[in-house]
């Protein structure tokens, strides 16, 4: 495969990519991504498709350009609704709204969003870089993932954010298992039958992502703001600084790079997505932190690190699309969809046919970045004001909105139902301080992980491979490391607090 | 009271609830193209839920850090979520998102005129706004409940 870079292309992908028609679809497709991202039930996956046919009569450059602002924009969005409401509109923002929640509520909504917006902008121009650098070496680490590696990945995943969130490690776990098992109800993948659907047919299609998401998070977070005091009061308060401080920015530089390049290896490997990648690298943080006691309670770095995280999975998605043709998520797969309509495979014979469209896409994703960072800043204070809306307001605000956008995914009331018991079991698991990332991230990564376990234990007839695979093995020591480091860390935190009382 | 017993509740909770599910899995479908079938990965999960459940029951509670009992008043607050929820299909969208609005919003801020007539405004703006963004903008058919016309 030859992908090395040829100025002279280079410059004219970059002259048709900076040519006003095209900056302005950039512009419009970031403002639209952003908007879809911030209404619940409206991902980025369906906007991309909903533009494709619109794109058809656009230049190949110019149409892509289009989708991948609406894909930059729609993960960045996200974060808007996760940090002042606690409403995760995709699975992509819920490690952002762990720290970014509680500083929307410590009257710092502004400086978490800009915090937000700043990390999602490195994040996406970084693992931009590496999408230009090391496509191919990328592309070829990916390649190796079979079976055992998907296997030992999530089990890492779910086992380093289980370990390393909750007050207990065996509290982490179990809740990491209920998400693994909730995502067992209704129709299997790998067998088209249905599992724990208690003769419904609406429990044929499962527990949807978005209403567990929503009800664990936004309704329970409604369930609890309904018993405080009213903040008229605050209506009054101005809005402090919306743009991160330079000592947030330089004091980050660490956690930043971190989180990208664990966002880029994520989204290089498929069907893994930026969900789990922000929940990996918010632990990361967590455990490189000197005060890791202060995740959680609203504070910078976790915000950082989750965006630029969740962010770092564009280019890596990117990655494997381009140099493979491989859909890394079902945003890339439909993006595959955009280049095709105009008779172009993605894949080695792309960049050999067709580099000028390879180096828009790159320009693309580094101008929508720009332009998402430009677009809510100038937004943000105005967005911030949300946090300060009274409750007897905004709380049956969020409570419609959250409906008629779980709602909209399949126009099925019932969802709307599992939303509000997902409500309850999320009250319940954060007044026993049960953690609810490992759920989510169970639930995001059941099927993945029960599919590729059946396919090996098919395919090699034990689990042996976890071990005797390098990159499986290296996972797995991985997990086991995350579980000891967890388990010294807590005794150590409490042979210095059992010190500092002494 | 609950303090020291929320994991043991939990524990339980797991093992009669992991058990029942266990159970359930010997109705799942016999498929022939598998031999390893449906309720293999789900036992897998149920299994290690209800070994959890147990050690949880035999260990009582995990630490002692701050503890933060249920209210009451907020599975009031749900009922009232639930209840829009469930009356959403058979009375409509139109209907019922006023009616959940005016109600949340008093049982908010408390019964006054000036909250009524507040909670009317947000009833109709809010119900106004994301009906046209969804229904008309992005096509989502809400239920119509009372208002569909009979055939």
């Amino acid at each position: 495969m030859d992908f090395s870079l040829d100025p002279a292309v280079i410059m004219t992908a970059l002259a048709r990519v900076l040519e006003p028609w095209n900056v302005l679809m950039i512009l419009a497709g970031v403002t639209g991504g952003i908007i879809i991202g911030i209404i619940p039930g409206l991902g980025v996956v369906m906007a991309i498709g909903l533009l494709i046919p619109v794109t058809f009569t656009m230049s190949p450059e110019v149409g892509m350009s289009l989708l991948v602002a609406v894909f930059v924009g729609g993960v960045s969005g996200s974060c808007v609704t996760a940090i002042l409401i606690r409403m995760p509109g995709t699975p992509s923002s819920v490690a952002t709204l762990l720290d970014g929640y509680p500083m929307a509520q410590n009257g710092e909504a502004g400086r978490a969003l800009g915090n937000a917006v700043i990390a999602s902008f490195f994040g996406t121009i970084i693992s931009g870089i590496f999408l230009v650098l090391l496509a191919p070496l990328l592309a070829a680490f990916a390649l190796k993932f079979h079976f055992p590696e998907y296997v030992a990945v999530t089990i890492f995943a779910i086992t380093a954010v289980a370990a390393l969130t909750g007050s207990t490690i065996l509290r982490g776990l179990i809740t990491a298992l209920l998400g693994l098992l909730a995502a067992t109800f209704g129709m299997s993948q790998e067998d088209g039958m249905p599992r724990f659907d208690f003769g419904r047919t609406e429990m044929m299609g499962g527990i949807g992502l978005l209403p567990a998401l929503i009800g664990i998070f936004a309704i329970s977070q409604v369930m609890t703001d309904a018993l405080k005091r009213d903040r008229d009061r605050e209506l009054g308060q101005k809005i402090e600084r919306t743009l991160p401080t330079l000592s947030d920015i330089g004091s980050n530089i660490v956690n930043y790079l971190r989180s990208a390049l664990i966002g880029t290896f994520v989204g290089v490997i498929p069907a893994l997505g930026a969900g789990p990648a922000g929940l990996i690298a918010y632990v990361q943080a967590k455990n490189a932190s000197s005060t890791p006691e202060r995740f959680g309670t609203g504070y910078v770095p976790g915000v950082i690190a989750a965006e630029t995280a969740n962010n770092a999975t564009i280019g890596g998605a990117l990655i494997i699309m381009l140099t493979l043709g491989i859909p890394g998520d079902p945003a890339t797969a439909v993006l595959i969809g955009g280049l095709m309509i105009h008779g172009l495979e993605p894949g080695p014979q792309l960049f050999l046919s067709n580099p000028e469209i390879i180096y828009a896409i790159y320009f693309s994703v580094f101008f929508s970045s720009l332009a998402m960072m430009v677009i809510l800043i100038i937004f943000m204070r105005p967005l911030a004001r949300v946090a300060l809306v009274p409750k007897r307001i905004l709380l049956p605000l969020i409570v419609v909105l959250a409906s008629a956008g779980v709602y909209a995914i399949n126009s099925r009331p019932f969802d709307i139902i599992v939303m509000c018991i997902f409500g309850f079991v999320g009250y319940i698991f954060e007044r026993f301080r049960y953690p609810l990332p490992p759920f989510v991230l169970g639930l995001v990564l059941g099927p993945l992980i029960e599919g590729n376990f059946r396919k090996m234990l098919g395919q090699y007839g034990d689990a042996m491979p976890l071990v005797t695979q390098p990159i499986a093995l290296t996972f797995m020591v991985l997990t086991v490391v995350s579980i000891v480091f967890s388990i010294w860390q807590r005794r150590r935190g409490g042979a210095l607090i059992e010190a500092s009382s002494a | 009271m609950l303090e020291s017993r929320q994991d043991r509740l939990v524990g339980l909770v797991l093992v009669i609830g992991g058990s029942l599910l266990f159970w359930r899995t010997y109705s799942f479908h016999i498929v022939d193209w598998d031999p390893l079938g449906l309720a293999f990965w789900p036992r897998i999960v149920l299994g290690l839920l209800i070994a959890s459940g147990a050690y949880l029951i035999l260990r009582g509670s995990l630490d002692d850090g701050p503890f933060q009992k249920p209210v009451a008043k907020a599975f009031a607050y749900l009922a009232i979520i639930g209840a829009y929820a469930i009356l959403m299909a058979p009375i409509g969208f139109l209907i019922a998102t006023p009616v959940f609005i005016v109600a949340f919003h008093l049982s908010l801020g408390g019964w006054s005129f000036r909250n009524l007539i507040e909670a009317c405004i947000l009833a109709a703006v809010c119900t106004g706004f994301i009906y046209y963004v969804f229904q008309d903008l992005l096509l989502v058919q809400f239920p119509e409940g009372l208002l569909q016309e009979p055939i």
